[in-house]
């Protein structure tokens, strides 16, 4: 098709010059209260307020050019340092590293208790002998466990839904036996 | 590439770094805007944002595909930037609360934030959130995602999500309409 005959029919046929996208019904109806209510909107009102919505955190110039770069070096070392280990594998690991962080727990204990009931030293004299190094070591080995527990992403999702539904579930409780509400909550969608 | 020729390409052990290249390209601000309105100091969201895409490349290979791409690294991002605040409060031995003061500390001296007063207000206001309540709006206010989307990110009902952000949503304007 040339471009002269693609024009004349532009300029004859009427049926393109329809406007061919629609509007929901009684959209224009509703326009002009829609647009007083944005335009009387207090500046608190998160919904109408759409300057709230920008984002104004700001990152260093060139940020973003030099992060993929970042990240490959980064992988590259993780990489180098350690074998991978999907999340479904480390699993036992992290068993038996709290396991065995448990048995370290009970024979500090039970050397302590068991070496008092055989001298005439006490615990406390006992745990004095150890060096603050071994007591900041043994410290720094039982947090670590820790940070391998919390980084476990299903426990951290069965910590987030309690936490969360202490926070909504007393009204997800009332919406079940009230659905009508759930009418209140079309404005946000 | 698509998400599916990035897969497919992750797979190939010689196209792997190349595929793993335009997966951080195509995602790095989006998580990195995700984890930053979650831990606001842009050192903090630096090193989250690094962390998220190592453990998206360990664990690719794992990927199921039960979900879209975009969630599941969503859903890592949501974790490891929540992660993040928690061990921040255990190692200076802080409260949340002392954690949240400090971010709106940061963000009133004006560090890599350029709002205006309103703005402001809204950030500090949101850190008065819980954690969970705190992501749900701003994956819902600033991301525009669907709830539908967000759940499947955070694991949660529909209607729970919905009714957090209706809380989130009363409880900030309130807050704003204070002073």
């Amino acid at each position: 098709m040339s471009n002269k005959k693609r024009h004349i029919e532009l300029e004859a046929d009427k049926h393109l010059k329809e406007y061919p996208f629609g509007v929901g019904n009684g959209y224009f109806n509703a326009l002009t209260e829609n647009i007083l209510n944005a335009a009387q909107a207090s500046e608190s009102d998160l919904e109408y307020n759409l300057h709230l919505k920008q984002n104004k955190m700001q990152v260093p110039d060139g940020y973003f050019n030099s992060l993929s770069k970042r990240v490959e070096e980064r992988v590259e070392q993780e990489m180098d340092s350690s074998v991978t280990i999907s999340i479904a594998e480390s699993k036992p690991k992290r068993t038996r590293l709290r396991w065995m962080g448990i048995a370290a727990s009970l024979l500090l204990v039970a050397s302590i208790y068991f070496g008092s009931l055989f001298t005439d030293t006490t615990p406390q004299d006992q745990l004095a002998e150890i060096s603050d190094e071994f007591l900041i070591e043994y410290l720094e080995t039982e947090s670590n466990f820790s940070e391998e527990l919390i980084t476990d992403i299903a426990d951290i999702d069965i910590i987030l839904d309690e936490i969360y539904m202490d926070e909504t579930g007393d009204l997800t409780a009332l919406l079940n036996e009230h659905p009508e509400l759930e009418y209140n909550f079309e404005y946000y969608e | 590439m698509q998400d599916r020729e990035i897969l497919d390409a992750f797979k190939e052990p010689q196209q792997r770094e190349l595929a793993f290249r335009e997966l951080v390209e195509a995602y790095q601000e989006r998580v990195y805007w995700h984890v930053r309105k979650m831990v606001i100091i842009h050192d903090d969201a630096d090193d989250v944002t690094q962390e998220v895409f190592i453990k998206v490349y360990k664990n690719l290979d794992g990927f199921r595909e039960s979900s879209q791409l975009f969630t599941w690294i969503y859903r890592i991002a949501t974790n490891e930037a929540i992660n993040h605040i928690k061990k921040k409060q255990r190692k200076q031995a802080q409260s949340l609360e002392d954690v949240h003061h400090e971010l709106d500390n940061y963000l009133s001296n004006g560090h890599d934030f350029r709002g205006d007063e309103i703005q402001l207000k809204l950030q500090q206001s949101l850190l008065k959130l819980p954690e969970k309540q705190r992501l749900v709006f701003n994956m819902k206010y600033f991301d525009d995602l669907k709830y539908d989307q967000i759940a499947e990110i955070t694991g949660t009902s529909v209607g729970a999500l919905k009714a957090s952000y209706h809380l989130a949503v009363k409880k900030l304007e309130q807050d704003l309409q204070e002073d």
